[in-house]
């Protein structure tokens, strides 16, 4: 092959497209009465061009007329846009699968994209979108002068100035959040490099649209899409294709459709938490060059001054700045255990230590095995891993095996590992909050209190050994974006599953119709931060719980019973006699089922929303929980 | 490439782009004849014989092609 060792455009990360693509669509669409979501998303995790992304997108359509699938999570997003966006449809469709997300696209008529956000009734504002994507480029705003006569010939104020009043009508009209993209630099200079530092050049008045979209977009809840990156990653000579722009307003060259999707459909995945959580890293020739069962520590090649030796060292730098910002890491290896630990301890070139990973396998057991064993131990879900492993067999053999664990493909260079790595957007995110800095710590605190658990005599005796600290707090801005990333991406210890956007978070910190919970513990081990929270509709006479979801890293710890103490004495408090509680069973939440039952609720029966259950509030008995009540708190509500 | 393996592989891309397993994809075939090949599905059509013979056409020649026979002899040119 003569392309280059990476190249963004192709997904070097996704398996090329198998054989038996059109086979294997046939078969799922013929099947009934079966969940066809993991085979689609399946089908989708491989390198689509634009035909095999039309079938497959026109076979989505025709499945979810039968039925959604419970293993895929549904987001409406609005489509506008200046140019032609007809082929990004599909590929944001079979993009979204792969990022197990059911997209449903309302799409707004070629270039009525102002009149869209401005115009209440509008075919995107009526459809209520949890998202809009503003798909713009910058030849259909107004950067040129009105007065073409004179110096400068571009501004960039009015072409801002449009993008953030169709963002504020939009938030105005029907709630959804933005996805605002940067625009791509020119492909023409009108002086040379003279035009980067000339306010007035097309080239300077991008930039400056580009630094107002970075500062304030996210401060309006608002998401910003980095178009402008991926495009220069592209390369402009390949991101532009003048002759469809003239002809068909298409905005960038069709072979960048598929990466420009996946973008986007990242994105729109980390807006419901799907983002990755835990890097699994394979050993010998993944993090180090030769065997080290073969080799010994001596052999072994990870130091500078030796391209491959660097190659691995990248990789290993890529893994501890994940590490830094939340990622937590994890080691699984055919190996045995002292051997491979031995590099950890004692090569001076190694760049991860011991103390990085959260959870280190290093066994003769088959790797799918392991990675169960891993997402136990850390208590996450199977489609929160990624495998990073140089070998092929292992990779297909885990995709077969856990078709929800994400595999990259890495091929023969080492030197492209990290960042195909990177390049994936696995652990793509919407925000970073000071959660996401202590969280490799708190999953490390995690397997060490697992196994402070295995030596403890018993439950209770574990738990006050813990000396466990609950802060409870009503909603607040500090809080702001912590409790929307919990809201929208907790699906196992969820009772009812219901997502807010940030704009609707701010709106209950004061809303007096309603009391709200943020909670937070910490241990001996460290501070767990906000794990919890509880949304109620406070009714005069009786309270329901909206919401009440908690973090997988603190159950079993009894947190559930102070969190219902300490809701029941406030509802008490305000007057309430009873408290509802709901339960919707969604594919994911098994592990709440039984909540409102160990609660000691009684079933009052199921509606169109759930299963319903009450506390008769006189007669509840505050649970004796191993836990103390911290500080003298906020008023929640 | 001669002109004959040029047609089959194009009628393959023809009909995977008209969503249609049994189309005729005669040298007269033009947008008359298939519903699918409007102004978008032109463009597709285009593109995915531009990658998939490695050339590139001018947008004169885009907007001049009409029937296959032509998109044929054009490829065949500049191949």
């Amino acid at each position: 092959m003569s392309s280059p060792a990476f190249s963004l455009m192709e997904l070097p990360w996704l398996p090329r497209l198998a054989a038996d693509f059109r086979s294997r669509l046939t078969s799922i669409v013929d099947a009934v009465d079966v969940d066809w979501g993991t085979g689609m998303r399946a089908l989708a995790t491989q390198y689509l061009e634009l035909n095999q992304a039309i079938a497959l997108a026109r076979a989505l359509g025709t499945l979810r007329a039968r039925g959604e699938s419970p293993s895929l999570t549904k987001f409406k997003l609005g489509l506008v846009s200046n140019a032609t966006v007809d082929f990004v449809k599909p590929f944001l469709e079979v993009s979204a699968l792969r990022h197990g997300i059911a997209l449903e696209i309302v799409a707004a008529n070629f270039g009525q994209f102002a009149q869209e956000a401005m115009d209440p009734a509008s075919l995107v504002n009526r459809a209520r979108p949890d998202a809009v994507l503003l798909a713009v480029d910058h030849r259909g705003l107004p950067f040129r002068a009105e007065d073409s006569s004179r110096w400068p010939p571009f501004d960039h104020r009015p072409a801002w100035d449009q993008i953030s009043g169709v963002c504020e009508a939009f938030q105005r009209n029907c709630g959804a959040t933005c996805l605002v993209q940067t625009l791509p630099a020119p492909s023409n200079l009108l002086f040379g490099s003279l035009d980067v530092g000339v306010a007035g050049t097309l080239r300077a008045s991008i930039a400056q649209f580009n630094a107002l979209a970075a500062s304030n977009v996210a401060a309006a809840g608002d998401v910003l899409v980095d178009i402008d990156w991926l495009a220069q990653s592209v390369g402009l000579d390949k991101w532009y294709d003048d002759r469809y722009w003239f002809m068909a307003r298409m905005p960038f060259a069709q072979k960048a459709l598929p990466v420009y999707a996946d973008y986007v459909a990242r994105l729109v995945a980390a807006m419901r938490g799907k983002s990755r959580k835990c890097l699994i890293l394979d050993l010998d020739n993944t993090l180090w060059g030769g065997v080290i069962g073969d080799d010994g520590v001596d052999g072994i090649v990870v130091s500078e001054g030796d391209a491959r030796g660097e190659a691995f060292r990248a990789v290993q730098a890529a893994a501890s700045d994940l590490r830094k910002r939340g990622v937590v890491l994890a080691v699984c290896s055919k190996n045995d255990e002292p051997m491979a630990r031995s590099p950890f301890r004692s090569h001076p070139g190694m760049l991860l230590k011991e103390d990085d990973i959260a959870v280190f396998l290093a066994n003769w057991d088959d790797k799918a095995t392991n990675i169960e064993r891993i997402a136990d131990r850390l208590e996450l879900g199977l489609d929160a891993m990624v495998l990073l492993d140089d070998n092929p067999v292992e990779r297909a053999l885990v995709r077969e095996a856990l078709p929800t664990v994400a595999v990259p493909e890495l091929g023969d260079d080492p030197s492209i590992y990290a960042r195909v790595l990177l390049a994936a957007g696995y652990f793509e995110s919407v925000a970073f909050t000071a959660e996401d800095l202590a969280r490799a710590d708190q999953y490390k605190g995690n397997a060490e209190r697992v196994q402070l658990q295995e030596t403890s005599r018993n439950l209770d005796d574990f738990l006050r050994s813990l000396d466990m600290e609950i802060e409870f707090a009503g909603f607040d801005a500090i809080g702001r974006k912590r409790i929307t990333q919990l809201i929208n991406k907790t699906n196992q210890f969820n009772v009812t599953t219901r997502r807010y956007t940030e704009k609707q978070v701010s709106a209950l910190e004061t809303s007096a119709d309603h009391y709200t919970l943020q909670v937070r513990v910490r241990d001996r081990f460290g501070d767990n931060g906000t794990i919890g929270i509880v949304i109620c509709d406070a009714r005069p006479d009786a309270w329901e719980i909206d919401t009440w979801l908690m973090s997988c890293r603190v159950l079993n710890r009894r947190i559930e019973e102070a969190i219902c103490n300490r809701i029941v004495a406030d509802a008490k408090k305000a007057g309430a006699r009873k408290l509802f509680g709901v339960f919707v069973p969604t594919e994911r939440n098994g592990m709440a089922r039984d909540l409102f039952e160990r609660l000691g609720f009684d079933a009052v029966g199921e509606s169109h929303s759930g299963e319903r259950w009450v506390l008769e509030l006189d007669r509840f008995e505050p649970f004796d929980v191993p836990l103390a009540e911290r500080g003298d708190l906020m008023q929640a509500t | 490439m001669n002109r004959d393996d040029i047609r089959s592989k194009l009628r393959d891309i023809a009909r995977e782009i008209f969503e249609n397993d049994e189309l005729e994809v005669s040298d007269a075939l033009s947008p008359d004849d298939v519903k699918a090949w409007d102004s978008l599905g032109h463009i597709r059509l285009v593109t995915a014989t531009e990658e998939a013979f490695a050339v590139a056409f001018t947008i004169d020649e885009i907007e001049g092609l009409r029937t296959i026979g032509q998109i044929v002899a054009l490829v065949d040119e500049k191949s």
